[in-house]
């Protein structure tokens, strides 16, 4: 889709701008700031405020900036005297029942209204002097609402509505109106996920971090990029510091989302259940003890295992700890058994595209784009704010609803996805995906669909069932099926994305890709861990090696090593906990179950201290340096990497600076155009997944030690473990 | 509107504001941009100052800044419309709120700017007014046929909260309502301008170096 540019002009300034842009962010992207206090980049403009004011040649009275689109030959003037007017008119109002307290307000240096008012030389309000003595709301962890400091631009109402939240909204009318939730209850309370979106939007302090106060103001911090990595979003934060202490944690795109666990999770950090020093077994308790004696251990461990030892590399890996980790066990340790536990959770979903699109086609994420989607397909997935799991993603879907695309969920159960008003149900019974979806196609196909890609959807069409046979085995009515279908077939931009509930089973999620296949939809599997596509793509996975390269000897799967192995070495967090063998070595930064069977426990680098580059379950590719440093005598992974070899083997040692050069060297692969593979419509055995109970297993360690444990809602077992 | 139209343009542009801003049905504001919502307010609350007799002389500037931006900034016609009621009044009643600035009500409306007194040759001295007045601001006492020696009957101003029930019960009409005397306005004291600046080495004929000298250079030449 190309956007056609528009020829303009910005206060005499002859412009290109793309066209249908609004006029302040077409202003900005020239360097011109419009002044405003309710706009959002991306979120549809109200108008409120009227400080957006412009005078564009040729209309009578001056027009909001955030409403008006761009187009060809518009002559657009920011800053005449009448536009001005209004904006010191708005200013001074607002200031008149504004404290100003910038004197000791956190905001300060951030603040918009601040800004303004120092821009429009406006010392004091000129109005009445006006205080609504609202009480301060900080009965509700890590987020205050001050109504006192209220501007009314609402920007945080619609933040949260717009990404299927909806906790907040305006109380009362008037001046005296107020932003709360409903029933003015406290936030906890009222369904809020504190991702602390409002947070971000809000131009003043009215909504902030709860301990924001007394810990330094913008100028005194320093900031850092970074990616958290508690889950598959892999999003990109700013880590700002004081004092060599992390103070708050923001979004670093406009408008991007950030979940409670990447804003507010920043404490499990220092938290008393980090590993600080290694441990081992020593009857039967863990001990510590120093890293010559640990590394000793490890190496003994492989030694005496060597092509019988076990290596697990979690997704929370970087690429550079991952390369070195399979360098370790494939070229010093000697064994062929590398897995990671994306092959046990999406092991189908991998298989899968691997046979439809070649052997690069677990990247095939890259090429699906979800924020320009119109119909989203949501297969056995369960995004969900509320229960905290895969939130971004979640949140990426709503957005794309609010707008207006449809949403199909297949699901066995009726997930919160499903309760948008564009979604579409079709809840299926366990283990009939591929009968369902077969269904889907061959109404698709009946509906009238054309592919460009025929090649092979005669031998698809012949493993296709009828409508009322997919009904009737997958229990969903033929109504439903037919309209999921037109809702298909319309869509210009579909996106199928493949939740655990499938990505298992190879055969599902082949059907899946199928239903992709004849849109030529964009498809994203769902990976829970942060940098599982670039584990796999580094060779962490037992039938393959760095660069999608066929391994030259396959091992053992992530399920097989479960028992049996002489030494299994884990790094990072997993899901599961049912790991036996002789020598348990687990490399990780939070004490959790599994380190508690562990002889050996290594501390490894959390969040915001590691460094490096990751690719997230979109496919992106994100580079991030360190921002803060590593907490006591945990280690970089790719350090541990490199000392481990270096106490196996002299002459097979690697050292920990080279990895980084070698992982550039490691090819991206060629994504093929994807073909058909059909597969036999019927019912199996149920395999699907809970995404929640997969995550939380697995940011079990981090999340204990944080204090966003308690506003997550499900209390699942493995919690209380 | 419920009540009868007010003979005080100060007052019924007020009334009519406030209704506007009250309103709970689909004809009051939508408060939703902020001209409106804030300026109207502001325009509200001047009038309620100016009522209530703590008018100053900068109100009417005021008024007309959000007479006008109110105007050009906000959003629908509706707001735009009650911004023109206040032009309008502003245009046509402009010597009303001036003298409602000083303290007077000349249409005897805005209670805080008018006197109730009893004039005494109309005064029958029943006593209704002071039973009915519930703030104990008339005092006197009945007439006792036969008898002689009383005092008449008055008004204490500083009890005297203007609600009218006096007036209500006086079957001679004896309770009148007047003007308050003009107050003498305070004078500001002048704000003395100090600057520290090298005066001696001013370029002359150049861009101003300091505002202060220049205020006093326009002041004295």
């Amino acid at each position: 889709m190309t956007i056609k540019m528009v020829n303009m002009e910005f206060d005499g300034k002859a412009v290109s701008v793309p066209e249908g842009m609004t006029l302040v962010d077409a202003a900005a992207t020239v360097g011109i700031h419009i002044p405003n206090l309710c706009h959002i980049k991306e979120l549809r403009g109200v108008g409120a405020c009227r400080m957006c004011m412009v005078e564009i040649e040729g209309m009578k009275t001056p027009v909001t900036g955030c409403t008006t689109r761009t187009k060809e030959g518009m002559k657009v003037q920011t800053k005449t005297p009448k536009v001005e007017e209004i904006r010191k008119f708005v200013t001074d109002l607002v200031l008149s029942f504004h404290p100003l307290d910038c004197m000791t307000c956190p905001k300060a240096g951030d603040c918009d209204l601040q800004r303004y008012a120092a821009d429009l030389s406006i010392r004091e309000s000129s109005f009445g002097r006006k205080s609504f003595n609202y009480e301060l709301n900080d009965k509700s962890p890590f987020i205050t609402i001050d109504n006192n400091y209220c501007t009314l631009c609402g920007r945080c109402v619609r933040v949260c509505k717009e990404q299927g939240t909806n906790v907040l909204d305006f109380m009362g009318r008037g001046i005296t109106t107020k932003v709360s939730t409903a029933q003015d209850k406290p936030l906890h309370e009222s369904g809020c996920t504190f991702c602390g979106s409002c947070v971000e939007a809000c131009p003043v302090n009215t909504i902030m971090e709860r301990d924001r106060w007394q810990h330094g103001r913008e100028w005194d911090l320093e900031k850092h990029e970074s990616v958290c990595t508690a889950c598959g979003s892999g999003c990109s934060v700013i880590v700002s510091k004081k004092d060599g202490r992390i103070v708050k944690v923001n979004t670093k795109e406009s408008n991007g989302y950030i979940c409670a666990i990447g804003r507010f999770g920043f404490d499990s950090l220092g938290s008393g259940n980090r590993i600080t020093k290694p441990m081992k077994r020593q009857d039967g308790k863990l001990v510590t003890t120093t890293w010559e004696e640990a590394l000793k251990i490890a190496a003994d461990a492989l030694k005496k295992a060597g092509a019988n030892a076990g290596f697990i590399a979690s997704g929370s890996l970087t690429n550079e700890e991952a390369f070195a980790f399979q360098k370790l066990a494939r070229d010093v340790a000697g064994s062929a058994n590398i897995d990671t536990p994306a092959s046990s959770y999406a092991g189908g979903a991998i298989s899968a595209l691997r046979a439809a699109y070649g052997d690069a086609g677990i990247a095939v994420a890259s090429k699906a784009n979800l924020s320009a989607a119109d119909c989203v397909v949501v297969i056995g997935a369960d995004p969900s704010q509320k229960q905290q799991s895969l939130q971004e993603i979640d949140v990426m879907i709503r957005r794309r609803a609010q707008a207006g695309a449809k949403v199909i969920v297949v699901s066995t159960e009726k997930t919160d996805l499903a309760h948008h008003q564009n979604a579409i149900l079709l809840q299926l019974e366990a283990g009939t995906d591929t009968a369902l979806l077969a269904g889907v196609m061959s109404a698709a196909l009946a509906e009238g669909l054309t592919t460009a890609d025929t090649k092979g959807l005669d031998a698809l069409r012949k493993a296709l069932v009828s409508v009322d046979r997919a009904s009737s085995t997958s229990g969903v009515s033929v109504e439903q099926i037919m309209t999921a279908a037109k809702t298909y077939v319309a869509a210009k931009q579909p996106v199928v994305v493949l939740g655990t509930g499938i990505s298992a089973n190879e055969e599902a999620s082949l059907q899946a890709l199928n239903l992709a296949l004849l849109k030529n939809a964009g498809v994203m599997p769902l990976m829970l861990e942060a940098n599982a596509l670039g584990v796999m793509q580094m060779g962490c996975l037992s039938a393959m090696g760095p660069g999608y390269a066929k391994a030259k000897q396959a091992g053992k799967s992530y399920s097989e090593m479960k028992s049996g192995m002489k030494a299994l070495y884990i790094a990072g967090n997993v899901p599961d906990t049912d790991f036996k063998a002789d020598v348990l070595i687990v490399q990780a930064s939070h004490t959790n179950a599994l380190t508690q069977k562990a002889d050996l426990v290594l501390p490894m680098t959390a969040l915001f201290e590691k460094h490096g580059t990751i690719v997230n379950t979109y496919g992106t590719e994100k580079v991030f340096a360190q921002a803060q440093p590593a907490t006591a005598e945990s280690k970089d992974g790719v350090e541990i990497a490199a000392e481990v070899s270096a106490a196996v083997s002299k002459t097979k040692a690697f050292k920990a600076k080279d990895i980084a050069a070698l992982v550039k060297k490691v090819k991206t692969g060629k994504l093929g155009a994807g073909t058909f593979k059909p597969v036999k419509a019927a019912a199996a055995k149920p395999y699907g997944m809970s995404t929640t109970v997969l995550l939380l297993a697995m940011n079990q360690g981090l999340l204990s030690g944080s204090a966003v444990l308690k506003v997550i809602e499900v209390k699942q077992p493995i919690l209380q473990k | 509107m419920s009540q009868q139209e007010s003979k005080c343009p100060v007052n019924a542009t007020r009334v009519k504001l406030a209704f506007f801003y009250h309103d709970d049905s689909k004809n009051g504001m939508c408060s939703k941009c902020h001209p409106c919502k804030l300026g109207i307010f502001d325009a509200m609350k001047i009038f309620e100052a100016i009522q209530a007799g703590r008018g100053s002389k900068k109100d009417a500037a005021l008024l007309e800044r959000i007479a006008k931006d109110v105007k050009e900034g906000g959003m629908c016609k509706k707001g735009k419309d009650h911004a023109d009621i206040l032009a309008a009044f502003l245009a046509q009643h402009r010597d009303d709120l001036l003298r409602h600035i000083e303290g007077v009500c000349t249409h005897l409306e805005c209670a805080a700017l008018v006197r109730y007194e009893i004039d005494p040759d109309k005064c029958t001295m029943c006593d209704k007014c002071r039973e009915v007045c519930k703030d104990f601001a008339i005092e006197g006492q009945k007439l006792v046929p036969g008898k002689t020696g009383f005092t008449s009957y008055r008004v204490r101003q500083k009890r005297c909260t203007h609600c009218g029930e006096c007036i209500k019960v006086c079957p001679e009409g004896a309770v009148i309502v007047v003007e308050k005397e003009r107050e003498q306005a305070v004078k500001e004291p002048a704000r003395t301008l100090v600057c520290t600046c090298d005066v001696s080495g001013r370029p002359s004929g150049k861009a101003p170096v300091c505002s202060i000298h220049d205020t006093v250079d326009a002041v004295f030449p």
